[in-house]
């Protein structure tokens, strides 16, 4: 009988069995469901902690929890509202509560709060998956930024905008915007390349112009907004002009100030003006004072000013509220209206979005590299064009009619343009999935005051907390993380 | 060359740690990687022999319960991965072993590499533990706490979101 070598690797003999112990104790621990279960095993032994604690071990996990989830398992996410400050200024986010997803959940349901930021007033300015940004607005002289992770409670604190800054107001004077490039996670073969806290990442400040433009003059072809960009490399905020075009497409004079994220843009409407930028296109070398063009002049639907502008998924989504009382020309169910209705039978709900997909311009973008960054968008946004579909979601479950009091709130799903979340003037919260045609009550919410203004932020928990970015670290005291 | 041997080559014999002699099918065997590699060199070689392929590594127990694995699988080969009856089998096939066979069965799943097994063994012993304590986690690995109770309270003080 022949005996061949039965094992390629033994010519090697540097694997001890120790080693392979530790690379199946590895397959074991990145089959682990939550990272809850993880810090149960860091507390096993030190031989644990360290194997668990290497930073590969991280991108190991959530590249397996990326390939393992199907795409219908969203992780657990939540809508944020801000400007509530009761007692402590706590953000307590009962209401948002019930939004988070049921399935697959990662993490227990965190009531939490932002007390460990040891803030006395905050406001939630923006959020990035499931980081936060916190405005501490108890100090008037600058703005003070902090970033943290409500899942870990870590938090770096950013240095204070420069002063003079932008008349504050503590409704909602200004748009605030977070872009993060990273975490990296990436399986990289050499050790001493990116950690996967080492990204970039800017912010965007914009203070919601009040001037008024007279209803009769002419428009000139740019609208010109100034804004702050943090940028993290440097460490510093830098003053930019930002040229918005003239909208070709709508007739509206007066659409109020909007500005969402989308697929890493920031797309700002104000009047008859629509433009979108890349906030990374502001160097750390840019200087102050730099006027930079917003791209694509794709036309805005009909009643924008009206709409409630929204993301998921990389695409805008633009949905009529409910008709109001104050403006009695309005168009009732002819475009884009979002009602709830009293029929015979119940309550429905019906809706026409409109909807503008920015994946495959942006990527085509990002992918060309161009050097003239401005052609290839414009080039490629004059095929996009606001898609339009409507839907009714019909109650069969016998949701009260007094629901019919009015919308408050909308919020749709990070990543299923199916579903919309509604809550009403009576603090209820429905969900309308359009897949089904079915209308639901998800619960209720916390009696929310009603002169406070609302703008909601979406929080979406990631398998493993995003790490904050390292790079604040060493230029910043004021931080706890380690 | 290679047609005239693989016909010869139907069956291999296999060697666990402690001299015992098993005769596997070559389908069978193909479920594992390594087996599956020998098998491939001896034919190229174009040896009609019977090829017998000692695994240092695995025990005779162990072995039979990878090869009970291997035989359920190759029967399924065809099939898609998605199977139901055999994910039953599956579950139902781990559910009789206590830890120390699971562990043992991973490292020899891992050895002989019968990754689909690998992924099974793993995924089971990941669900298992996901709800322990760490009293019991350690117990079940035989692990001796090294931590001092100052390293244990800090670990814990850092990662205290995590215990709510």
């Amino acid at each position: 009988m022949e005996k061949p070598n039965p094992d390629p690797r033994s010519a090697s003999s540097s694997t001890s069995i120790a080693d392979v112990l530790d690379k199946l104790l590895i397959e074991i621990f990145v089959r682990l469901p939550s990272v809850e279960s993880v810090i149960t095993c860091k507390l096993v032994s030190k031989h644990w902690l360290s194997l668990l604690s290497n930073p590969k071990f991280v991108i190991k996990f959530v590249n397996h929890k990326k390939t393992t989830q199907t795409q219908k398992q969203v992780l657990p996410w939540t809508f944020l509202s801000t400007m509530r400050l009761k007692g402590n200024d706590e953000i307590d986010n009962k209401d948002a509560k019930s939004l988070i997803e049921k399935h697959n959940k990662v993490f227990s349901s965190p009531k939490f709060s932002l007390n460990f930021l040891g803030l006395e007033r905050l406001k939630v300015a923006a959020t990035f998956k499931d980081l936060i940004l916190c405005l501490d607005i108890s100090r008037l002289d600058h703005r003070y930024y902090y970033i943290c992770n409500p899942i870990t409670k870590h938090w770096v604190a950013l240095p204070p905008t420069p002063s003079p800054l932008i008349e504050y107001d503590h409704r909602d004077g200004s748009w605030a915007g977070l872009i993060c490039e990273g975490p990296y996670y990436y399986d990289y073969d050499d050790d001493d390349h990116h950690n996967i806290d080492d990204y970039r990442f800017r912010i965007v400040v914009v203070p919601i112009p009040n001037k008024r433009i007279p209803r009769n003059r002419r428009y000139d072809p740019f609208f010109i907004l100034n804004m702050k960009v943090f940028c993290s490399e440097n460490c510093q905020w830098i003053d930019v002009d930002l040229r918005i075009p003239l909208n070709p497409g709508t007739g509206e004079r007066l659409i109020p100030f909007k500005a969402v994220l989308c697929k890493g843009m920031v797309c700002i409407a104000y009047y008859k003006y629509f433009g979108m930028f890349n906030p990374f296109d502001v160097a750390p070398t840019t200087p102050s004072g730099t006027t930079l063009e917003a791209k694509g002049s794709i036309p805005l639907p009909p009643l924008f000013s009206k709409s409630k502008l929204l993301e998921c998924g990389g695409r805008l989504i633009s949905v009529l509220p409910n008709p109001s009382s104050r403006c009695p020309c309005y168009r009732r169910n002819k475009e884009g209206v979002t009602k709830l209705v009293n029929i015979k039978e119940g309550v429905s709900v019906s809706a026409i979005f409109k909807e503008l997909d920015l994946n495959q311009v942006v990527d085509n973008h990002h992918n060309n590299n161009s050097d003239d960054d401005n052609e290839v968008l414009v080039s490629a946004s004059a095929s996009l064009c606001w898609r339009r579909y409507g839907f009714e979601c019909l109650d069969k479950t016998g949701i009260s009619r007094s629901i019919l009091s009015g919308i408050r709130m909308m919020g749709i799903h990070p990543t299923n343009n199916q579903l919309l979340y509604i809550i009403t003037h009576e603090n209820k919260l429905l969900l309308c999935d359009r897949a089904s045609s079915s209308l639901k009550t998800l619960g209720e919410c916390d009696l929310l005051p009603d002169h406070l203004q609302f703008s909601n932020h979406r929080l979406e928990l990631q398998c493993w907390p995003t790490p904050l970015p390292t790079i604040l670290r060493s230029d910043t005291s004021k931080s706890n993380d380690f | 060359m290679a047609s005239s041997s693989s016909s010869s080559l139907s069956r291999v014999v296999v060697k666990s740690s402690d001299n015992n002699l098993f005769v596997v099918n070559k389908k069978v065997a193909s479920q594992s990687q390594l087996l599956k590699q020998c098998i491939d060199n001896m034919e190229e070689k174009g040896t009609n022999d019977v090829i017998l392929i000692p695994l240092s590594n695995v025990t005779s127990n162990i072995l039979t319960l990878v090869l009970e694995y291997c035989e359920k699988h190759a029967d399924f080969a065809d099939d898609d991965n998605n199977n139901q009856e055999l994910k039953q089998w599956d579950h139902e096939f781990l559910k009789k072993f206590d830890y120390a066979t699971l562990n043992s069965l991973t490292m020899a799943a891992d050895y002989m590499v019968t990754k689909s097994l690998l992924n099974l063994c793993c995924q089971f012993i990941a669900d298992s533990i996901k709800d322990l304590t760490v009293q019991q986690i350690r117990q079940i690995f035989d692990i001796k706490n090294d931590f001092t109770p100052q390293e244990e309270a800090d670990i814990k003080n850092e990662n205290a979101w995590a215990f709510r």
